[in-house]
């Protein structure tokens, strides 16, 4: 936690050498934030509804048995394969691996890098090129899920062969 | 998103007819609401409060004194754009606030350097410094995973310096691999 302690303090710092009022700018920003929340919670609700009834169908119990030999547990592939398309429920699954497996496990540590290591490349892609009115994207998505494949690939096989 | 959204219902409804897990189904279905609202609440709290950090950070001009010193290492990565303009220090600014976790302070200032970008193409066809822009906000670039370690801290872990280490060693992988692959593609569409 000592890197939080130390950022935070490097922002303060940084902010009352440049004699900027940081009180008013935290609080422009906090505000600024909330707009940004309303949005997200509508796809929130939708996702955490689906992510739900999704992940207790006894899907999970179904595959665990099927990929057994790899020692990365169904979750975190589905974690995965929703990481592109959904940051939020990918969020949720997140969670969810955090409650079952013990929140300083390897396994969580591999959820936890997985959700931070890769963006939301269907969002991101999207929502740039409808901002410019811009119909045809090229490579674009194709590169964005190839990076994200082989990340996740690289990643796993890290903790499959090093740590689990 | 709408037919991923459908599916992942439909077929969580069809499995749990299969294993029998049907009679459950009514009570998780209600009770993803409150869970939804404790996710809101947890992550909600953190974008608020790491949103107003962030916003010193940018009124202090921080972002910009950090964007400086990427402004010559991004020359090779964006070969096509002209140094001096707009759009080029938008792009600085944007990879900096990424990198040091903003997340969503990041996003205004990606768009409005895409927009920028924008202006000299033609026909509706991206141009290439658009899609390694692109590619490389998709890779995620965050050096400061703030979110993580706070959501790890909320739920009563810890993430020590080793983990943390991981972390931005597995962004720069994927960073780096989103530029090849970008290359890569870039000279297979040319030819």
């Amino acid at each position: 936690m000592i890197v939080i302690v130390i950022y935070i303090s490097f922002i303060i710092l940084y902010g009352m050498i440049k004699k900027v009022n940081c009180y008013e700018s935290f609080k422009e920003g906090v505000s600024s934030n909330f707009k940004i929340l309303l949005d997200i919670f509508p796809n929130l609700l939708a996702l955490v509804f689906a992510v739900e009834v999704f992940t207790n169908s006894g899907i999970i119990e179904l595959f665990n048995e099927y990929v057994k030999f790899i020692s990365i547990p169904i979750e975190i592939i589905i974690q995965a394969f929703l990481k592109p398309i959904s940051s939020s429920s990918a969020l949720v699954m997140m969670l969810k691996v955090f409650k079952t497996f013990g929140i300083d496990s390897n396994i969580s540590i591999l959820s936890s890098i997985i959700q931070g290591c890769s963006d939301t490349t269907f969002y991101i892609v999207t929502l740039y090129f409808s901002c410019v009115k811009i119909k045809n994207y090229k490579y674009a998505l194709k590169v964005g899920v190839l990076t994200d494949i082989i990340t996740f690939l690289l990643v796993s096989l890290f903790f499959i062969f090093f740590i689990l | 998103m709408n037919k991923i959204w459908c599916w992942l219902l439909i077929i969580g409804i069809f499995i749990s007819l299969i294993t029998g897990k049907i009679n459950n189904l009514g009570n998780i279905m209600i009770d993803s609401s409150t869970k939804a609202f404790e996710i809101f609440f947890q992550t909600g709290i953190l974008i608020l409060f790491w949103g107003g950090l962030f916003q010193i950070a940018i009124d202090s001009g921080m972002v910009k004194r950090f964007s400086n010193f990427l402004k010559k290492p991004l020359r090779k990565i964006y070969p096509e754009l002209d140094f001096e303009s707009k759009a080029y220090e938008l792009i600085c600014s944007n990879m900096v606030a990424n990198m040091l976790g903003l997340g969503a302070a990041a996003t205004p200032m990606g768009i409005a350097a895409f927009k920028e970008m924008a202006k000299d193409t033609k026909n509706g066809i991206p141009n290439r410094s658009m899609l390694t822009f692109i590619a490389i906000n998709c890779s995620s670039l965050t050096l400061i995973p703030t979110t993580i370690i706070s959501l790890r801290k909320l739920n009563g872990g810890s993430t020590n310096m080793n983990v943390i280490l991981m972390m931005i060693i597995a962004t720069s992988i994927s960073t780096f691999l989103a530029i090849a692959l970008d290359r890569i593609f870039y000279r297979r569409s040319k030819v």
